[in-house]
């Protein structure tokens, strides 16, 4: 097992996780044994052909464990995400759902793990350089630059021209362009933080709780517009989620997160069914 | 006459007890109440300042001067009022101890003063308003020639002059070394009594700096009048010790930075820290100083600037590469008790 | 005529300086003790240029800002940066700044006392004046040159950061550097780049200073609470609440000054360093966001007004 090899397991206080091993054992079962990324080895999870829809992972962690300074949030956690796929994170509050996305994008401290991109490692890679490997993030909080105008917030990205080609999807922020963007009112504000992650047609594009803070109807809204860019452009999407319902509804894989370990992955009508991890994570 | 070995010990014990005080005063504020006080020169200034004019002052309550002034005829007047100690050394106490309470008093309001901004402001503006009140006092001291004879500076008169010849030089050093320890007894008691613990815990919250408690407030502006007066006592002793005045010497480097580099070197709000940074770093500058002479004439600049180099450069190697100093500050007592 | 010349030409230093001072504090948080230093090496490179080397002084402006903006940017890349990655607090970093500016004080006082024994060229309490070329009507070139590289830098921040690709990515990696970073923009770069455009600026306010004033390394000491009060009153957080602030207490020091030698008598001039200390401490008791908080302010009053 990589297990033995990973740094952070020699102190013996990393790897404890005994019960939700266990639970992702459980899981296991319910998946009839035949996908459950946890316990895939590198060759296999490369190899992934069981989800709805046919896909290969875009995005691929193994052992990761991360936080800020000395506090641990991650403890080893597998995580994957596919090609054509819309994978959900979901997990109670303080749960680490966030932080996964930011160790993506090296914001956050790395102890020991790998995070695989396409195929090339980018564990190290500097938090500038991510977007060069097809991969976009849109923040929780604070992802759109509140003094500058809509036209520089898209330019800012990739240049005037892609900026007006990005328009196009999102006819709604047409009128404010010249306008600094601390003037728009909430979804206006998600809307364009979505249109600068497409400027460089990313192969990826991570989204941290898109709809938190807004209206249901604006929320309906976003997922809309998340849903249609994943049809459209068949990339990987990964989104972290409050409303857990609805999200179990929509996505073809979800991560369930609690204390910063994976205690389920894999389809979300499963866990949906799992009435006991349904009540204990989840308080459907 | 003294060997030249108990000359170089009692003077270097003497400006060890000088820094000593100062580095424990610094260190209440900087290390417990989390004050950046880079105006640390202000307090040791005061308490110089005072000790060049009040002594003056008092014995020319007791002494006709004859027309005499302290500040124009100032080495007369000294060898006059010297002459008067050496018969009636009681003179010397009372004067002294009263100095020293006026002194006090001053540095602690004027440690009062720097809490107003202190309770106020954030760190950076805090940081920039205090270098300058340090600024404004080394002006007016070095500007206003009634004060301390301005850019001349005075010669003050030898509380011991009482004491035989021979004898005084070591007398003065341990009357230093004793305040040093008193010092250092009334800080440590301090600083481990419950309101100093609390200091430590609210010290690097900026969150609970902006909404401390009345209580919290209080103890705060305490604290900078403690560090404040024991600032000036330290500056007393020193221009006690040398005998005089010279406002131009009360500089940024020797009054604040130094004492910096001294505490942070021997580790933050921790007082035996305080200790070894201020003892280790007494002891080089004295033998740089001690060699300086055989250096001296083969560098085509003064020697001095090279302290300067040495100085900095310590300093940020330090903040890099160990910046809870030599003795890191212990984990705090409350917070084992509620793990445990 | 003279108090003319010294207020607008310290003036415009004193707001070249802030806006240096401004620039790091606001890209980098890292308010710079040691800015002053920059500007004293930019004084001694006037110094060598025209005593040492026999040029013009006006040769030293470029020599100047690459020399202190390449010190500026050494000192950054080999201190602040590793301070901030091992995320130091910000009362660290300062007194990381102080013991560089001591650390330059030593190279400085160094580098006057070579040039007195290497070239037998007074090194302190020196100025350049007489060398300076004169206008029409006793007109100093200083003057003009200050006022023009005040209203160059001016327009051509405002050039650099509202009309360039580069500015905008500079004023978003301000605003919110890890939105900057996860969008692609390297802000390593930008940083390092506004500790040299900061450090340069400083060091062609040293040759202007010297061109005029008495050159010392301890102004370094003497200057650093003007520069400070300059950029509090501009409120430190934008370049034009810079200008004008240093702009302000420049002037309020050389004018009042002149203005209380009348009433008081000439013993009065020691005290000027006061009143910036009094502007700042003013300022951060009635207006601590400074200019920039009153532009804020008027602005929310007349949109108030409209709506009403
Ligand atoms: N910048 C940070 N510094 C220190 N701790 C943090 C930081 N951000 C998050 N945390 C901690 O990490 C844990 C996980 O946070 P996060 O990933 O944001 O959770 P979620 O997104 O699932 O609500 C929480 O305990 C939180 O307190
Ligand atoms: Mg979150």
């Amino acid at each position: 097992m990589a297990n033995e090899h990973d740094p952070a397991c020699n102190d013996g206080t990393d790897c404890r996780d005994t019960d939700d091993s266990h639970a992702q054992a459980d899981m296991h079962d319910h998946d009839n044994g035949d996908h459950d990324n946890n316990n895939n080895n590198d060759n296999d999870a490369v190899l992934d052909t069981t989800s709805s829809r046919p896909g290969s992972p875009a995005v691929y962690i193994k052992n990761l464990v991360c936080g800020y300074g000395k506090n641990r949030v991650l403890h080893n956690v597998d995580f994957s995400a596919n090609t054509d796929e819309l994978t959900a994170i979901v997990g109670s509050n303080g749960s680490g759902k966030s932080t996964l996305l930011k160790a993506i994008f090296g914001l956050c401290d790395i102890t020991s793990g790998s995070i695989m991109a396409r195929g090339k490692n980018i564990t190290r890679v500097p938090t500038h350089d991510i977007l060069k490997h097809g991969i976009s993030y849109m923040a929780q909080r604070k992802n759109v630059f509140q003094e500058l105008t809509l036209l520089e917030n898209l330019s800012v990205v990739g240049g005037r021209a892609n900026a007006d080609q990005a328009m196009d999807h999102f006819p709604e922020l047409k009128p404010f362009l010249g306008r600094p963007a601390r003037t728009l009112s909430g979804g206006q504000r998600q809307l364009l933080a979505m249109a600068m992650m497409l400027i460089n047609k990313p192969y990826v594009m991570l989204f941290d709780e898109p709809t938190a803070a807004l209206s249901p109807k604006n929320a309906d809204l976003i997922i809309a517009k998340i849903r249609k860019i994943n049809e459209e452009n068949n990339n990987c999407i990964v989104l972290v989620e409050q409303n857990v319902m609805q999200a179990l509804n929509y996505c073809d894989r979800v991560y369930l997160l609690a204390s910063g370990n994976v205690v389920y992955s894999g389809d979300p009508q499963v866990l949906l069914e799992d009435k006991d991890l349904a009540s204990k994570y989840l308080g459907l | 006459m003294l060997s030249h070995e108990i000359i170089f010990v009692a003077d270097l014990l003497a400006i060890f007890s000088v820094y000593l005080i100062i580095n424990l005063s610094l260190n209440l504020e900087f290390g417990y109440a989390g004050v950046p006080n880079f105006g640390k020169v202000l307090a040791v200034a005061t308490g110089a300042f005072v000790m060049g004019v009040l002594p003056f002052t008092l014995y020319g309550m007791i002494i006709d001067y004859g027309g005499l002034e302290p500040i124009d005829d100032n080495i007369q007047l000294v060898r006059e009022i010297n002459d008067y100690i050496a018969l009636h050394p009681e003179t010397a106490v009372g004067v002294f101890a009263i100095t020293l309470i006026v002194a006090m008093v001053i540095g602690g309001i004027l440690g009062l003063a720097s809490a107003y901004p202190a309770i106020r402001l954030r760190g950076d503006y805090l940081a920039m308003t205090l270098l300058g009140f340090g600024e404004m006092i080394r002006i007016i001291g070095m500007n206003y020639t009634p004060l301390v004879g301005g850019t001349l500076g005075v010669s003050i008169p030898d509380m011991l002059s009482f004491v035989p010849n021979e004898y005084r030089f070591v007398a003065a050093s341990l009357v230093l070394v004793g305040f040093a320890g008193l010092a250092y007894l009334l800080v440590s008691r301090f600083t481990k009594s419950p309101v100093g613990r609390l200091l430590r815990s609210v010290r690097d919250d900026e969150v609970t700096l902006q909404t401390l408690g009345r209580d919290h407030k209080k103890i705060k502006m305490k604290v900078l009048m403690l560090a404040g007066a024991l600032g000036a006592v330290g500056g007393l002793l020193y221009a006690s010790y040398v005998e005089g005045v010279v406002a131009f010497g009360y500089n940024r480097l020797n009054w604040t930075f130094l004492p910096f580099v001294m505490i942070i070197v021997g580790g933050l709000a921790n007082n035996k820290g305080v200790l070894v940074g201020t003892f280790l770093f007494v002891v080089i500058r004295k033998l740089v100083i001690y060699y300086n002479d055989a250096l001296d004439g083969m560098l085509p600049f003064d020697i001095i600037w090279l302290d300067y180099l040495a100085l900095g450069g310590v300093m940020i190697l330090v903040l890099i590469f160990r910046p809870h100093g030599i003795i890191p500050e212990r984990p705090q007592k409350t917070r084992q008790l509620e793990k445990g | 005529m003279i108090i003319i010349y010294d207020g607008l030409i310290y003036a415009s230093v004193l707001a070249v300086l802030c806006v240096g001072l401004t620039l790091t504090y606001k890209i980098t948080s890292v308010p710079n003790f040691s800015h002053m230093a920059f500007a004293i090496l930019g004084m001694y490179m006037a110094l060598i240029t025209s005593k040492v080397l026999g040029l013009s002084v006006y040769a030293a402006l470029p020599l100047a800002f690459a020399a202190s903006g390449l010190v500026s940017l050494l000192f950054y890349l080999a201190v602040i940066r590793i301070l901030q990655k091992k995320k130091s607090s910000v009362i660290s970093l300062i007194i990381a700044t102080l013991a560089f500016d001591i650390f330059m004080i030593g190279v400085l006082n160094i580098l006057a006392d070579s040039i007195r024994n290497g070239f037998q060229v007074l090194s302190r309490d020196f100025t350049l004046r007489s060398t300076d070329i004169v206008l029409a009507d006793g007109l100093p070139l200083v003057f003009v040159v200050s006022i023009a590289v005040l209203v160059g830098l001016a327009l051509g921040l405002y050039y650099l950061l509202y009309r360039t690709n580069y500015g905008m990515r500079m004023r978003a990696s301000i605003e919110n550097e890890t939105l900057a970073r996860t969008l692609g923009i390297d802000t390593r770069l930008i940083f390092s780049m506004s500790w040299f455009l900061s450090g340069g600026l400083a060091g062609i306010a040293g040759v202007l200073m010297a061109l005029w004033f008495q050159g010392d390394p301890s102004l370094a000491m003497i200057m650093l609470p003007s520069i400070f009060a300059g950029s509090i009153v501009g409120g430190f957080t934008s370049i034009y609440g810079a200008i004008l602030g240093g702009l302000l207490v420049g002037l309020s020091e050389i004018i009042g000054t002149t203005a209380l030698v009348d009433v008081f008598g000439y013993w009065i001039v020691q005290y000027r360093p006061i009143i910036p200390f009094i502007a700042m401490i003013a300022t951060l008791l009635v207006l601590p966001g400074g200019l920039a908080q009153l532009v804020t302010i008027i602005r929310q009053r007349r949109l108030k007004g409209k709506n009403a």
